[in-house]
């Protein structure tokens, strides 16, 4: 009889099938408006005593850094540190990630700028600037940091050979040359690449079919390209776009293929298939669209951004046949400029705002798989003295239709306008964006 | 200053935790009150866990729901307050602690059952949990579930002959 009174209360449930809670960012943004914890009776007869031990603790710690460091010139350190011996008293000033970027799970390489002095992010008369390579090569739990002459900006892999556009750091008081770099050490060391024309313009370049391309430029541009395990940049045999363009851009295809398209006129869009003997003349249909910019390809799919004149994407065109014909997609948001295909249907794009998104149907359908909003810095907000916030745009890196890498800026302690401290955080997932791994990079005080 | 990796730990289990069971915190709430409720129900037991991560057990929808459960205790104790008021004022009556779906006849009969008596029984036949699960929730040793899971079930099985003239293998009981 009674199994018979559950049953009839189970079916009494009213909601059998369950309900759907409110998104995690909506209770994140609660908890970071929350109260903070009242503090208890016992903790604050207790604080002052451990704020006094704690104070003789960093005395006698710092008196021992202080003779640490009169062993080495101010800040820069003369070999290869582990992370964990940062100079003392944490990266000082203003430190960015200049670029990022993975050359397999296991191998990645973040750019640092730091800037003692700076204010406003911008430097003062009494600024210096100096340049760090962090580098990881067991997928980010451990990083290794060592002082460099250059910052190497969105750098790109095939296997232990990457390319990247960046500045080759000209002292501590002055800024850099535009400059390319190549690794093949899988991003440990990376050199200068002559080039048939300089990187006047802070190009970056694009990998592709085991070739890497750019456009340099002296006194017209040229279409630059090499294999991915060379060393030098040569022009190609023809050129598709003449005279002094400056924003000229070139997109590596499959083997032997690139897009390369004109900024500043729309009309100059080609492929080539032949390594740049001869390009042929493509043009995205964009019907409600002033103009279209090639934005990224994978192989023989090729995607471009339809804008109106003031630069709002009205949608975007993609191609699976090397730009012979296209097909109309939907915006997925009102500024399109970090796509990164990673297969001919699988893209990841970051937005404007820090968000990620990604499309496993050729940009049909778009999904949200990161927001900044559940970055740490909503949580950390809520720890008593601790006042944390996401800094400048994050940087997106995405290898495979699976994996994708998130360095993010975590600033703290701001003293007016300057971030005292600030962490990196490294998120990765392997799943598709489905689950995000954090690693902090710590270079904050210890 | 807590260590970052503190922080960040925390922060990958929180995502993880509210992922898996966010879900089953909201209909535990909702079934005990409304939807807006149960939103609001989630946002602070969430808060809960966020504050206390350290004491969230692995096996942590118990240790959720029974925040959850003080959490609409407090609410509800806050609503009778706001309820009071506005019967003063002549305003509407109690809604159902159940809302508008399932078997009328059963929740009528359930609400004439104990509060503890009928809370284990809701536990386990709309939650699904164990007597062990229930235990945890309620914060009571296990036998006293069992104790109590039995009586709700006798209790709720004679209110509804009573309330039927029927019993439950169909036959017309004499009142």
């Amino acid at each position: 009889m009674t199994d018979d009174v559950l049953y009839r209360v189970s079916a009494s449930n009213p909601l059998p099938n369950g309900s759907t809670a409110p998104a995690l960012d909506v209770v994140l943004a609660r908890i970071e408006s929350a109260p903070r914890r009242p503090v208890r009776r016992a903790v604050r007869f207790l604080v002052p005593a451990i704020s006094v031990a704690i104070a003789i603790l960093v005395l006698v710690v710092a008196l021992g850094s202080l003779r640490t460091n009169h062993k080495h010139p101010a800040g820069v350190p003369t070999t290869r540190p582990s992370i964990a011996v940062v100079p003392s008293g944490g990266m000082r000033g203003q430190v960015s990630a200049y670029g990022a970027g993975f050359s397999s799970a296991t191998n990645g390489v973040i750019s640092l700028q730091q800037c003692v002095g700076c204010r406003n992010g911008g430097p003062t008369a009494h600024s210096t600037t100096h340049s760090w390579l962090l580098t990881t090569d067991d997928g980010g739990q451990t990083w290794t940091l060592s002082a460099t002459h250059y910052y190497v900006q969105l750098p790109l892999f095939a296997g232990a050979s990457g390319w990247a556009g960046g500045l080759q750091a000209t002292g501590p008081k002055s800024g850099g040359i535009a400059r390319f770099y190549v690794t093949h050490d899988g991003g440990r060391s990376w050199s200068v690449a002559p080039a048939a024309a300089p990187n006047e313009g802070g190009s970056t370049v694009s990998l592709g079919g085991g070739e890497v391309w750019a456009t340099g430029l002296s006194t017209k541009v040229a279409v630059l390209h090499a294999p991915v395990g060379g060393s030098r940049l040569n022009a190609t045999a023809s050129q598709p776009i003449s005279g002094d363009q400056t924003n000229v851009r070139a997109i590596a295809g499959g083997s032997g293929t690139a897009y390369v398209f004109n900024g500043a006129d729309s009309r100059q869009m080609f492929v080539t298939h032949d390594d740049g003997r001869t390009w042929q003349h493509i043009h995205p249909q964009c019907p409600t669209a002033d103009s279209a910019s090639l934005i990224a390809a994978y192989g023989d799919t090729v995607w471009a951004n339809c804008s109106t004149a003031r630069g709002t994407t009205t949608g975007l065109a993609r191609s699976s046949d090397g730009g012979q014909s296209w097909k109309d997609l939907p915006p997925p948001s009102a500024a399109v400029f970090g796509l990164q295909p990673v297969s001919a249907n699988v893209a990841w794009l970051l937005l404007p705002g820090g968000k990620v998104l990604r499309t496993g149907d050729g940009g049909l359908k778009w999904h949200t798989v990161w927001s900044p909003a559940s970055a740490p810095h909503a949580l950390q907000s809520t720890v008593p003295k601790v006042q944390a916030e996401l800094s400048g745009l994050p940087i997106l890196t995405a290898q495979t239709p699976s994996s994708a890498s998130i360095v993010t800026e975590i600033t703290r302690g701001h003293v007016g306008q300057q971030a005292k401290f600030t962490n990196l955080v490294v998120y990765r997932t392997t799943d598709g964006g489905r689950s995000w791994h954090p690693y902090v990079v710590s270079l904050a005080m210890r | 200053v807590p260590d970052i990796w503190e922080l960040m730990d925390d922060q990958a289990r929180f995502e993880r935790l509210y992922r898996e069971h966010a879900d089953e915190v909201h209909a535990y709430a909702w079934r005990r009150s409304d939807a807006a409720t149960a939103d609001e129900v989630v946002a602070d037991v969430f808060l809960v866990a966020w504050r206390r991560m350290d004491r969230v057990p692995s096996h942590p929808l118990p240790w959720l729901l029974a925040v959850a459960r003080r959490v609409l205790a407090n609410q509800r104790r806050s609503t009778r307050r706001a309820l009071a008021l506005r019967d003063r004022l002549g305003a509407a009556a109690t809604p159902s602690p159940y809302g508008d779906a399932g078997d009328e006849g059963v929740l009528t009969a359930l609400s004439g059952l104990g509060e503890r008596d009928r809370e284990v029984l809701l536990l386990i036949a709309w939650e699904g949990l164990t007597q062990a699960e229930v235990a945890e929730v309620l914060d009571i040793a296990r036998p006293a579930v069992a104790t109590r899971f039995h009586r709700a079930r006798r209790r709720l099985a004679e209110a509804l002959v009573s309330q039927d003239g029927v019993g439950l293998d169909g036959a017309e009981v004499r009142r």
